[in-house]
């Protein structure tokens, strides 16, 4: 009950932020709810101990799917939109899952990253399709016709992150959370009390890679624009340390959490001369002061 | 009717033969005991009966299937369960959660809770419930192997693998442990690898003796400390 409750509180200072912010804030919130879809992805495979330096492939995919199908079709529907995106980015989690599959630690981070790194070099080098790296325009989606507008992308990503946030609530309570601890944990044993080791880790890699896809799709609907970076294995460092960020919070709304930490951090990088090197400094300094204060 | 047997399985490690055309059935609900030397190929043995390794040669039958080629989790659906020599639990979960992880292992990739009463049933079996709440690592010896056969006993098995049940249990532990297993297990065919010959004595109702990979005979529990091995 306790997590259902949190999930509406969430919702609402979402929308008290629409209601209460100016245009940057509004533009911030939704770039961060749309965001937190794909970090979900990111958290979900770190339960069963993947940490997926790829996953920025499935984000790029689902924001792409906007992009081209305007581009080439004219199709501005959202549910249309959103179907593409969750397919194509499942099959890409589905088929990166089983090729994958043999793999564990280092090698599995490495083999995913080269797979999204495939797939920035084809986003760079199509450019009759995908625009190169100018990337594509992404329209503000319709909805029986009607363009959503600023209001409509918000209530969108704010939708979509308490849908996320009560999948998450119901996943952490099922056998499918549990199978991913038993992997995480003992592989061998959890094969040999009956678990289909491969077919467990192709399925949550498609439903990560779905959800970082429509993820994808929301942040593309924010900012209207889609580039190649998307697929680059910088997004997945970032969607792989907010996930991270996200563990230590309190589930099950942890995933938005992390995302907005991480975001905020990013943003006040962007003040210094090597922003980078203050996101690295202050997420290690928060994590020595959670351990610190957690002993 | 044997409800497991396994024809002319050979295994080899680099040079090593570790099991040597090895012939067996195991009668249902039969108490079968593997003894031998270390290294005569015992664990080597249940490795390939339980589909963790596939052999090199021959074939592995449940009842009058075929399961030579099946894996490992496919074997346990069809009811060939196991536990480990060391104890293979989730060292930083609780009883509890031990468990529901085998309970969903057979479920597969479910947004279904495990439920409560699935659990509580399994650990009130083994007498574990009221060490629900205690991490796995934390247990003791023979608590953690109880644990490991109870993970093995969710699927509810024809037949159980249990590989050296009371190595590393305490000598004065290890008769009361096999009691308390084998009490739970009456119906289930068993085959034991196991070290100690007074625990086979008295709980095997068969014995296989093994050295350098191969059978070197099969001898009523009574004779198991005459055997030449």
């Amino acid at each position: 009950m306790r997590g259902w409750l949190s999930i509406v509180m969430l919702a609402a200072a979402a929308a008290a932020a629409y209601v209460a912010g100016n245009q940057y804030v509004r533009f911030v919130t939704a770039y961060i709810m749309a965001w937190s879809l794909a970090v979900w992805g990111a958290q979900l495979l770190l339960r069963y101990g993947l940490v997926n330096f790829g996953i920025g492939a499935a984000y790029a995919i689902g924001a792409y799917s906007a992009g081209l199908l305007y581009r080439h079709f004219g199709v501005t529907d959202l549910t249309i939109h959103m179907l593409a995106a969750a397919a194509a980015g499942g099959l890409w989690g589905l088929l990166s899952g089983l090729v994958s599959t043999r793999v564990r630690g280092v090698q599995y981070a490495l083999l995913n990253l080269a797979l999204s790194m495939v797939l920035y070099g084809m986003l760079l080098k199509f450019y009759w399709a995908t625009g190169g790296s100018d990337g594509l325009y992404v329209p503000t989606p319709r909805l029986f016709g009607t363009p959503l507008g600023e209001l409509g992308t918000y209530l969108l990503a704010l939708l979509l992150a308490a849908a996320w946030a009560a999948l998450g609530l119901v996943y952490t309570q099922s056998a499918a959370a549990r199978l991913a601890d038993g992997l995480r944990i003992n592989e061998l044993r959890t094969s040999a009390l009956g678990a289909h080791v491969g077919l467990q880790i192709a399925a949550a890699s498609a439903l990560a890679s779905a959800s970082a896809s429509l993820g994808g799709l929301g942040v593309a609907y924010v900012t209207g624009h889609v580039s190649p970076q998307y697929a680059h294995w910088s997004t997945s460092g970032e969607l792989v340390v907010a996930a991270l960020l996200s563990s230590f919070l309190p589930q099950p709304w942890g995933f938005a959490a992390g995302a907005s930490v991480y975001q905020a951090v990013r943003l006040l990088s962007l003040q210094f001369t090597t922003p980078e090197l203050f996101v690295g400094a202050t997420l290690l300094a928060a994590l020595g002061l959670w351990r610190y204060f957690r002993r | 009717m044997a409800i497991l047997s396994a024809v002319d399985l050979h295994k080899s490690f680099g040079g090593v033969k570790a099991v040597d055309g090895v012939t067996l059935e195991v009668k249902e609900g039969e108490k079968l005991a593997v003894v031998g030397p270390n290294g005569s190929g015992k664990t080597t043995l249940i490795n390939l009966l339980s589909g963790l390794y596939p052999p090199d040669r021959g074939r592995v039958f449940l009842q009058t299937l075929d399961v030579t080629k099946t894996p490992i989790h496919v074997r346990v659906k069809l009811g060939i369960a196991r536990s480990f020599q060391l104890p293979q639990l989730f060292p930083e979960l609780t009883v509890y959660e031990n468990v529901a992880i085998a309970v969903a292992a057979l479920r597969g990739f479910s947004l279904k809770a495990v439920h409560l009463e699935e659990v509580r049933s399994i650990l009130e079996l083994f007498e574990l419930w009221d060490k629900r709440s205690v991490k796995a690592a934390s247990l003791s010896e023979g608590e953690k192997k109880i644990l490991d056969v109870a993970l093995a006993y969710v699927s509810r098995p024809k037949v159980l693998l249990l590989d050296e049940p009371t190595s590393s249990v305490a000598e004065e532990d290890k008769i009361p442990l096999m009691e308390r297993l084998l009490e739970r297990l009456r119906s289930i065919s068993i085959v034991m690898v196991e070290h100690d010959l007074d625990v086979v004595e008295r709980f095997a109702e068969r014995v296989v003796a093994m050295r350098a990979g191969k059978v070197v005979a099969v001898a009523r529990p009574s004779d198991v400390k005459t055997l030449e091995i």
